[in-house]
């Protein structure tokens, strides 16, 4: 698969992989091989500047793994990834200390992510001092009350002083976004920031990230098993199974024109709000196995009802036609 | 429950304070002509074997007491509370090696250590001896408690947040980790204190304390090595009594205030 | 077969007294699948537990009354419920996935509901189950398994086969498939319209879902805040909503039969605290068609075409606008 050259992209991964070790009772350690979970199983892609590329899957498939890796919240088993050209794996102390501001996140759990014993102040506040940035005292005030008036949050001042169980699910994930812009990242990561809010008040939260996107110069990396949210918020979507990417390409390509047969099922069994269409069916039995079952040759295979002799051969991502590529012998054109 | 454990040791602590004020006599004023003698006006709990007024001594041990109490909880409370969150935040190798540690402590019998410690320290300056020894062994329930509650602290996302930020792991503890963790370590410290008086009457009792303080403890031991406790009931009575309420109201109020912030019957 | 009317039930919190569920009223037939949507803190579980009568102590029914086949389920007393529960209304409660016991195999589970309905011996306990473990999609041999030893949707079949051990008239389902993957949803949904098509089974499907209520349900009823909104047919529903909520939450969906870049509305501000005043209409304030008369008189439920009914003073204008 090619990549578009350094210039352009904002985080380049080649080959990441992490396998957790599976711990084993004593007595089956002996003579028994190791066993792994293997969360991420070489995923090689990149995240462009500006975009929102979007990450989908279902649970177990590395999604969130992936997020961690890239956060530097835990260390890869294998693999590289680099971040506006530098390698983030054998960065130094200080070179971290550099990157690390400007790759924030967002969470899923608006009731989790925000310590419980903190003012607003204080939890967005929080990255500034952390890097040393709120020697100011006045300055730290304004940059808080300038990402709280960002995200919504008016009259900034009268929130200062509250605590996250006094404020709605919907303006807590607000707060979140805050902490997450107030050091002027220049990616977030955003792990299903809507999934746990109200359906009425996501479209919302989706909306405020795409008008700080376009003030801020983001760029995010959502992920989410909703395919609908997925197609609206971004502008390139990756599917993942199993931990390994299965396709990616332009939003609307790969949901108009879905290749893989797994990305087809999902689009599929996606539940429409037409009443008439409710017939379909979709074919696909079972399911996801277990990360320490790995099937050979291809992931899906078992699950397939394309499979050919061909897929007992793992598939590269093939070019499917113009940004488009998926990881299946489906989409090789006939010869 | 709480409330009335409140109120016991609300009531021990106003009495330890004012006791200079509230005593007929200095403690350590002896009357000659007045040696074993039953409660009356003049002595209201009566006197000891050297005619010392035992209502004075009582309430003067009551501050003894209470500051020993305190004093060795506070000690035990901050070991337990590092020990405790070290073990819970870093990795499997640390948490291991303390917790070893730990279990070496649990598994000898806190009292014999005591002995063992407060018979080196025991009779130095004031109370000091005491409180070390008390201190340095009654850490181990604090820690254990602690770092459970370390544990799944840590697995909160804004723990996540936090190191997204690029925060490291002292500000995380110093941050996170500590206030959210406080509460339970305040309701295992009035627990701790509770034992914290029991020990001392124990260890005095058994003669290993400073002779010349006056704690309940010190009163029991005179009384028992001058063989007055089996004639005696007033010299016996009150410091025991005292001993059994303090511990009773620290007791109570520790176990209502555990119900408040344990974690399984209310959200973190 | 089951009629809600005008149910209220209030829960004691230390705020005051919450109108949990504040004048609901609707009708299940028989063999339909009724869809009761609404998002956080709308009361459609407090319905559902209102229903078969366990609600937790701080929460009590204040007025109206459940018909189940014209007997009011709300004047019966705690044994006469009982044989009612499981054997007349099972219900599968949200997060079931945990409600599993860890230590028994899930045939013991299944058994011990069917044992308390009846004497039915060891032998009519294993054929039914092995039965059940087949309607639903399981390998019957894994019935001697623990809870550990399943998937998510697996489990939720299991909890599925335990709803339907003491072969009940109506089942309510809470959030069947919200903590499941979309691949997996797709086939639990599929099992339970067919499970409805074979077993004639009438259905109260809660969700917050509009998708899944657009698959699965023949009707839905949208709760707001403890009332009514709206409830008629689904296909009416969703094509030509009445009230400003649910064509509100319709357009704040993005949709995957629609353009990309399709224009979603959000509804500013957030639902009433229902243990302070709260105007008549719950919608108030966050609707854009909102007048006084809103404020001050409850809108009721009016027929806006045959078996659909909307609870708002202007929907006669909004639907002609």
């Amino acid at each position: 698969m090619t990549l578009s050259g350094p210039a352009e992209s904002l985080i380049v991964i080649k080959d990441l992989k992490k396998w957790y070790p599976v711990r084993k009772g004593f007595l089956s350690k002996l003579g028994a091989k190791d066993e792994f979970v293997r969360a991420v199983d070489g995923v090689t892609l990149e995240i462009r500047k500006g975009e929102v590329l979007s990450l989908v899957g279902e649970s177990g498939c590395g999604k969130t793994t992936l997020a961690r890796l890239m956060l530097r919240l835990v260390d890869p088993t294998e693999g590289v990834i680099t971040f506006k050209g530098h390698d983030l794996l054998t960065a130094t102390k200080r070179e971290m200390r550099k990157m690390r501001p400007q790759l924030q996140a967002v969470f899923q759990d608006p009731y989790a992510s925000l310590d419980p014993k903190q003012t607003i102040l204080q939890i967005i506040s929080e990255p500034l001092s952390v890097n040393k940035l709120d020697k100011d005292r006045r300055e730290t005030f304004n940059r808080v009350a300038l990402a709280l008036a960002a995200v919504g949050l008016n009259p900034p001042k009268s929130f200062l002083g509250k605590f996250p169980y006094e404020l709605s699910g919907g303006q807590r994930q607000r707060v979140a976004l805050a902490r997450a812009i107030v050091i002027d990242p220049s990616l977030i990561v955003a792990d299903e920031p809507v999934s746990m809010l109200d359906v009425s008040i996501r479209a919302e939260i989706l909306s405020l990230m795409l008008k700080l996107k376009r003030e801020l110069n983001l760029t995010y990396l959502f992920i989410t098993h909703d395919l609908a949210v997925a197609r609206y918020i971004s502008d390139r979507m990756a599917v993942m199974y199993l931990g390994k990417l299965v396709e990616i390409g332009p939003a609307e390509q790969v949901c108009a024109n879905p290749v893989h047969p797994y990305t087809k099922a999902l689009l599929l069994a996606l539940p429409t709000t037409d009443p008439n269409k409710r017939k379909v069916k979709i074919g696909i039995k079972g399911e996801v196995p277990n990360l320490t079952n790995i099937p050979t040759g291809c992931r899906f295979r078992p699950r397939c009802p394309y499979a050919f002799e061909k897929c007992m051969v793992e598939p590269e991502l093939l070019r499917v036609g113009g940004d488009h590529y998926a990881a299946c012998y489906l989409s090789d054109p006939p010869s | 429950m709480g409330m009335i454990g409140l109120s016991i040791l609300l009531f021990f602590i106003v009495v330890a304070v004012l006791a200079p004020f509230i005593a007929p006599y200095d403690p350590n004023q002896v009357f000659v002509s007045d040696i074993l003698q039953p409660p009356s006006w003049a002595h209201l709990f009566g006197t000891n074997e050297a005619g010392q007024d035992l209502f004075s001594q009582v309430l003067y041990g009551s501050r003894a007491s209470l500051t020993v109490g305190f004093a060795a909880a506070l000690i035990a409370a901050t070991i337990g509370t590092l020990v405790g969150v070290t073990a819970g935040y870093f990795g499997q190798v640390p948490r291991e090696l303390l917790m070893r540690f730990t279990d070496f402590f649990l598994v000898i019998p806190a009292l014999a250590l005591m002995i063992v410690l407060a018979s080196v320290l025991g009779s130095s300056s004031g109370l000091t001896g005491i409180i070390l020894a008390i201190g340095l062994v009654g850490w181990t329930g604090t820690a254990r408690v602690v770092m459970s509650q370390t544990l799944s602290v840590k697995e909160h996302a804004f723990i996540e947040a936090s190191k997204t930020s690029g925060a490291g792991a002292l500000h995380i503890l110093r941050t996170h980790v500590l206030p959210n963790v406080m509460p339970i370590v305040f309701a295992q410290a009035v627990l701790v204190v509770a034992n914290s008086i029991l020990y001392e009457a124990t260890l005095t009792f058994l003669g290993l304390g400073n002779p010349n303080q006056v704690t309940w403890g010190q009163i029991l031991q005179f009384a028992f090595v001058s063989g007055a406790i089996t004639t005696s009931w007033w010299y016996v009575l009150p410091p025991g009594l005292s001993i059994m309420s303090v511990v009773l109201g620290f007791s109570l109020t520790g176990y209502s205030l555990d119900e408040v912030f344990n974690p399984r019957v209310r959200k973190i | 077969m089951l009629s809600v009317e005008n149910l209220r039930t209030y829960y004691r919190t230390r705020q005051g007294l919450l109108k949990a569920v504040d004048g609901v009223s609707f009708a299940l037939e028989k063999g339909e699948i009724l869809g009761l949507v609404g998002e956080s803190a709308c009361g459609k579980t407090t319905v559902a537990l209102s229903i078969v009568r366990l609600l937790p102590s701080a929460a009590q029914v204040m007025g109206g009354k459940i018909l189940l086949h014209g007997d009011d389920l709300l004047s019966k007393n705690e044994g006469a419920m009982r044989d009612v529960r499981w054997g007349k209304i099972s219900i599968i409660f949200q997060g079931a996935l945990n409600s599993l016991n860890p230590v028994l195999p899930v045939k013991e589970q299944i058994a011990e509901a069917m044992h308390a309905h009846g004497s039915v011996s060891g032998a009519e306990v294993d054929t039914t189950i092995t039965h059940l473990f087949k309607a639903v999609g399981l390998d019957p041999d894994r019935r001697t398994n623990y809870p550990h030893e399943f998937s998510g949707g697996m489990k939720q079949r299991v909890m599925i086969a335990m709803a339907l051990a003491c072969n009940p008239e109506i089942v309510i389902a809470d959030e069947p498939t919200t903590a499941l993957d979309v691949i997996v949803q797709r086939q639990i949904l599929e099992l339970i319209r067919n499970l409805r098509d074979e077993l004639h089974i009438s259905m109260i499907l809660i969700t917050h879902d509009l998708s899944v209520v657009a698959q699965l349900c023949d009707r839905a009823v949208i709760m707001y805040a403890g009332r009514v909104a709206e409830m008629g047919d689904i296909h009416g529903l969703f094509e030509s909503p009445m009230h400003p909520y649910t064509r509100a939450l319709l357009k704040s969906i993005p949709k995957m039969e629609d353009a990309k870049a399709q224009k979603l509305s959000y509804i500013p501000g957030s639902v009433p605290d229902l243990t302070g005043p709260v105007p008549a209409c719950r919608f108030y304030g966050r609707c854009s068609h909102g007048q006084k008369i809103c404020e001050e008189v409850d809108p009721q439920l009016e027929e806006s075409s045959p078996g659909n009914y909307v609870a708002c003073h202007f929907w006669r204008q909004i639907s002609e606008a």
